[in-house]
């Protein structure tokens, strides 16, 4: 069964359209959604959610409307892009809030909330105020809450946005712990790799309408023949460069800036497990780790191209 | 379904249980509302300050008790100034005046009103102002409206957060006053003169609550700059009373029990207390004479208008509130 269902699913904003008459069925498990900036993806999470309202067609999450349907939402985690934080708070106090408002009270919402904290990593930061969190601790402490209350879906809005390459691996590994458990899992990205390493199932959406479904290996072999591009903030560029310089897999290495490295390889995956590997060896410190090229929205274009013909 | 699995799958231990009515769930944005505000000290300074009116008003029970004990003599003119200063009644060569002691205590409580209302003017201006307008400002609807939250539990809660802090101003140090009142002046004897009162008092407070509530919530929820929302709050209680003060300079005295009566919603409010107290029935069930009544009381205003500008108010605010928060939360994703 089906777990969210797209029914000739239409939404627009004025005179622009989020999402064009989408029909489509996600899954149980993990799926990516995958799309450049403005594809529709926030729309149709907010549509799940039941925060904005078709326009035209239907949205079903396990069976029923999420719109005006507070029962369902408490099958529900959402984890929406951006800060949408009472910056006052501190981050126990921000998901302990929020397991009060999903429905849970007391003792047991304290301890739903320590979970929670202590699963995303934040236990150490959880009493300090979110205004002095870094990108990386804001987008633990939110799906710490999205996951406070044991939801059946979660629905994850560019949840690795921000994140250092540790952050990012424990997430995945969290993220795979939830589904291998019984949650369903719809997270948003543009950046293919972070969604590749969660899942091979993939819902690319670009200008509001589907471009490609399925399993991701069909989509990445429209990629192979172009290199990825891969910008590292780190405090010892050239040493990192003189490292990555060795690799096979790398094409290409430069320092543009005294604090950036770029490379380019054609296996980002691979590139991405060992430079986590690296970093932790030479003991770099590093700032952000982010595809710089537009390879994705490349391959949105052909693929976008190509259900046109 | 995705198989996948690790070591650490079994070492996770997330939350097993029921959730909550999802109707229920205001509350909890009450508790973190009150909190929050309850974190800033000069909120709590402010709240221990609204004690004054309630203390002056203890004073003025005690002086009156001690008043019906030295009726008639020397001592007494002191105590009578004090209370024609403070009340405008004038209770001298009146023997009985334990027949006065419920009229007193009314005319004491509305006294007390007026100077909460100073209270409720600044209390609400800290802790409701930004209720709704830092929720805009945070971009945390998003996150509020995906949880089982709908639109009137988020409203209502935003709402009992704001009438927390002005029952906190005005119904607790009334009843408070009350209660030392009678335990000050005698117990039991006072207590069956004027027990109606607490339910006046209830009234008169749950009023206050409603209308500045319902008020602030509505210009909360048009901006997200709580600034602005405190300076509409302000110019809402002060504008109109400036007005009403120049109008009544200016205007005969019969134009002034109108409708340009009523545009001072702090002057309105005391208007309905004071038709809550029932202070002119209670003075006029005593022998106290018909000129010192007129004196202490003046000309009688009718409190059908006064009513009727605070209802129609409240209602315009909260129907405003509601389609705000309705729309918030049918467009939280792109707000």
């Amino acid at each position: 069964m089906a777990v969210i269902e797209l029914i000739q699913l239409s939404k627009w904003y004025g005179e622009v359209i989020g999402l064009n008459n989408v029909t489509a069925e996600i899954g149980p498990g993990i799926t990516g959604l995958l799309g450049p900036n403005g594809a529709g993806k926030s729309t149709l999470m907010g549509l799940a959610t039941g925060q904005l309202g078709p326009s035209k067609g239907a949205i079903r999450v396990f069976g029923g409307s999420p719109w005006d349907n507070p029962r369902l939402l408490s099958r529900i985690g959402y984890c929406p892009e951006g800060d949408p934080f009472w910056s006052n708070l501190t981050g126990h106090q921000f998901v302990l809030f929020l397991a009060k408002v999903s429905g849970l009270h007391g003792g047991a919402a304290r301890r739903a909330a320590t979970q929670a904290i202590e699963r995303t990593g934040m236990s150490p930061h959880a009493g300090r105020a979110i205004r002095g969190y870094s990108k990386g601790m804001r987008q633990r402490i939110k799906i710490a809450q999205t996951l406070v209350h044991s939801p059946e879906l979660l629905i994850l809005d560019e949840p690795f946005t921000g994140t250092d390459p540790i952050a990012r691996h424990e997430l995945t590994h969290l993220f795979r712990e939830l589904a291998a458990q019984g949650t369903n899992i719809l997270v948003s990205s543009h950046v293919l790799h972070e969604v590749e390493a969660l899942t091979r199932q993939i819902l690319m959406i670009d200008h509001g309408r589907i471009v490609a479904q399925g399993d991701v290996q069909d989509v990445r072999r429209t990629m192979l023949d172009r290199p990825h591009v891969i910008r590292v903030r780190v405090d010892q560029p050239r040493k990192l460069a003189s490292r990555l310089a060795g690799w096979e897999m790398v094409t290409g290495v430069s320092v543009p800036e005294p604090d950036t490295v770029l490379f380019e390889t054609r296996s980002p995956e691979a590139a991405y497990e060992r430079l986590t590997t690296l970093i932790l060896e030479d003991g770099l410190t590093v700032r952000e780790v982010a595809a710089a090229d537009e390879s994705l929205e490349a391959v949105f274009g052909y693929l976008t191209q190509r259900s046109a013909k | 379904m995705t198989t996948a699995s690790t070591d650490r799958v079994h070492q996770y231990q997330r939350w097993q249980g029921t959730l909550g009515k999802t109707h229920w769930t205001w509350p909890a944005i009450v508790v973190s509302g009150i909190n929050l505000s309850l974190r800033h000290s000069k909120t709590r300074i402010l709240l221990l300050t609204s004690g004054m009116p309630a203390l002056t008003a203890v004073g003025v029970f005690y002086i009156t008790s001690l008043l019906e004990s030295v009726v008639g003599t020397e001592e007494a003119r002191g105590m009578y100034d004090f209370l024609n200063a403070l009340l405008h009644i004038d209770i001298r060569g009146i023997s009985q005046l334990a027949e006065f002691r419920d009229v007193l205590w009314r005319s004491t409580f509305l006294m007390m009103a007026r100077l909460q209302m100073i209270w409720v003017l600044i209390v609400v201006a800290r802790v409701g102002t930004g209720v709704i307008a830092n929720d805009l400002k945070a971009r945390a609807l998003p996150i509020y409206f995906a949880k089982p939250v709908t639109p009137a539990t988020y409203l209502l809660g935003k709402w009992a957060v704001v009438a927390f802090f002005v029952a906190l101003v005005t119904l607790v140090p009334s009843h408070a006053a009350f209660a030392l009142g009678i335990a000050l002046t005698g117990g039991p004897g006072t207590w069956a003169q004027v027990f109606t009162l607490a339910v006046d008092l209830t009234a008169s407070g749950a009023l206050v609550c409603v209308v500045s509530a319902a008020v602030i919530l509505a210009l909360s929820s048009i901006t997200s700059d709580q600034r602005y929302v405190t300076v509409a709050w302000v110019a809402i209680c002060l504008l109109p009373a400036f007005a009403q003060a120049i109008i009544s300079e200016s205007l005969p005295a019969d134009s002034r029990m109108g409708w340009l009566g009523c545009i001072s919603l702090r002057d309105d409010i005391v208007i309905v207390i004071e038709y809550l107290l029932r202070i002119r029935q209670g003075l006029a069930a005593t022998s106290m004479p018909a000129e010192r009544f007129a004196q202490a009381l003046g000309s009688p205003v009718d409190p059908s208008k006064a009513a009727l500008v605070l209802g129609a108010l409240t209602v315009a605010a909260i129907v405003f509130s509601w389609r705000r928060v309705v729309r918030f939360s049918r467009t939280a994703a792109t707000v």
